[in-house]
């Protein structure tokens, strides 16, 4: 991939390649995020679409992890942006203003695993029956019932 | 005219899977689509947390009826990059054939479902006919003709005998025959042309913007096909070519899925003339235990782009099963494409994404609107709308 840069508030990170068409790049600060994505949108406009978003808890680590896999169509490469938030205050910023394809995956993400995207205004608690209750069933401490 | 809401489904003779769509019209015009989900939730993803990695090769195959060898391929390539298992060739071709067997049947399938929405029973009648070759094929390689679980770490279940080699061949040239006529039907019916020619149109940059996979995409022009770009199984040793239109209406998408019909013959016969000898698996059992690791693993079904990200943390349990159906961006991040068209014309246009509920409601997902923008020029359809009438229409 030509592009493999994204540039960060100043500063530049590299895509690291797992194998063949699979970069990745650890974010520390997932508020970092939309930036990491306009950098890829602006090297290849209408190139980019995101493919998922895959959220981990990690309760002994108190984080969630959220993996946003996209595909960057002129390079037939896939480019995997991983992040994580606190467990105890899921917040993330939403990036569906930039890639709209993110919105129903942040919609996924936010009623499965209760991560809060700021930005996205169509998060509801409606995905899932009304008798749910209030946790997230994706979580590994929920319980049925 | 007031806007009036019209809810179709979820259970509607004019859909034929559990979904609703509320539709906003004034008058005929439809000036608000909102796509409801829920009705056909399992949890599947939870489900395979708490089952075993080989328990779950049988819960994912049933994620969807149709695509199922799809499903079952993408997790079981999953469980084989963590695991560095390599399947023989042999099984990696018989996977290609039971995948493209069922493309096929998929998009046959689609091609009837759409001339019945259109009022054109007596073709979906003959090509349901016609589909049912198909099934009787994949029945003879598989074992069955909708759930297979064919697909095992390592390779494949069954082997191909030259009888079953020698039918496939040779219905393949009945079926070419068949949907060239079919296709013939769709380019030339004026009927089926006035129902979805400029119908529902998505252009290309929307496509990707959305993330809109699969034939869907590629009516819009947009050039991606997993079979192509990043192939797995046995698809770097054929050839064939990704079809692609640049119209993105309704007869786009019926034409990609044409084209692909055709392609898939094409492959299947390659696969035929090309089949290497040797066994059809490189495990005899398969491991229940699997190694730490993680693998994102992607097949085009039928629908598009399908993803599976696999966790392990060593043992016999996943940690984590993630599963993106194509029909999840398909339906929920093409509400684009209802602007502007008449009532009639929603259920044709949602039928053109080949939407497949089961598939997508592993989760739950209900969409308002993707995102705010979307929300504001649909308002601002709607004032345009309401202008028009006062300008006595």
């Amino acid at each position: 991939m030509k592009q493999r840069l994204l540039k960060i508030r100043g500063r530049e990170i590299e895509l690291v390649e797992k194998k063949p068409r699979r970069l990745e790049a650890r974010i520390d600060d997932p508020w970092a995020l939309p930036e990491a994505v306009a950098s890829l949108l602006e090297a290849y406009p209408d190139g980019v679409y995101i493919s998922a978003i895959t959220a981990v808890d990690l309760p002994q680590e108190e984080s969630i992890e959220l993996d946003y896999i996209f595909w960057v169509i002129p390079e037939k490469t896939a480019v995997t942006l991983r992040t994580r938030v606190p467990r105890a205050d899921p917040r993330a910023p939403s990036i569906a203003g930039l890639l709209p394809g993110a919105s129903a995956y942040e919609q996924e993400v936010y009623d499965l695993m209760g991560v809060v995207f700021e930005g996205n205004e169509s998060l509801r608690r409606i995905f899932t029956p009304p008798d749910i209750g209030s946790g997230y069933p994706l979580r590994k401490d929920w319980k049925e019932g | 005219m007031p806007v009036v809401e019209v809810s179709i489904g979820p259970q509607h003779p004019a859909l034929h899977e559990p979904v609703m769509l509320r539709v906003r019209v004034d008058g005929e015009d439809v000036v608000g689509v909102e796509v409801v989900t829920g009705y056909n939730h399992r949890g599947i993803e939870k489900l395979a947390e708490s089952n075993t990695f080989l328990k779950t090769l049988y819960i994912v195959t049933r994620v969807c009826g149709i695509c199922n060898m799809m499903h079952s391929t993408c997790y079981v390539q999953a469980l084989e990059e963590i695991q560095g298992i390599e399947p023989p060739p042999r099984a990696q071709a018989l996977r290609v054939l039971a995948m493209e067997l069922e493309r096929l049947h998929s998009h046959m399938l689609l091609a009837a479902v759409v001339a019945e929405i259109i009022g054109f029973e007596s073709l979906f009648m003959l090509i349901m006919r016609d589909r049912e070759r198909v099934m009787h094929l994949k029945e003879l390689l598989t074992g069955n003709r909708v759930i297979a679980d064919y697909v095992w770490p390592g390779g494949v279940r069954r082997d191909l005998s030259p009888e079953t080699a020698e039918k496939i061949k040779r219905s393949m040239d009945f079926l070419e025959q068949r949907i060239r006529y079919y296709m013939g039907v769709y380019v030339s019916d004026k009927l089926i042309r006035s129902r979805l020619e400029d119908v529902g149109v998505i252009p290309y940059s929307e496509a990707v913007r959305h993330g809109l996979v699969g034939p869907t995409a590629r009516g819009s022009g947009v050039d991606i096909d997993v079979r192509r770009d990043d192939p797995y199984a046995w698809y770097s040793e054929l050839d064939f070519r990704v079809a692609r239109r640049n119209e993105g209406d309704s007869l786009a998408r019926m034409m990609v899925r044409f084209e692909e019909m055709l392609e898939s013959i094409n492959m299947i016969r390659q696969v035929l003339e090309k089949l290497p000898s040797g066994p059809i698996n490189s495990l005899k059992v398969p491991p229940r235990r699997f190694r730490e690791g993680e693998a994102v693993s992607r097949v085009e079904a039928p629908r598009g782009e399908l993803l599976y990200h696999v966790i392990s943390r060593g043992g016999a349990k996943p940690y984590r099963v993630k599963i993106r159906t194509p029909s999840l961006p398909n339906i929920l991040n093409s509400l684009i494409a209802y602007r502007g068209v008449t009532l009639s014309d929603v259920p044709v246009i949602l039928a053109s994404f080949d939407p497949c509920i089961s598939c997508m409601e592993r989760i739950i997902v209900v969409d308002e609107r993707t995102g705010r923008e979307r929300v504001e020029s649909l308002r601002r359809l709607a004032r345009l709308a309401g202008t028009d009438t006062r300008g006595g229409r």
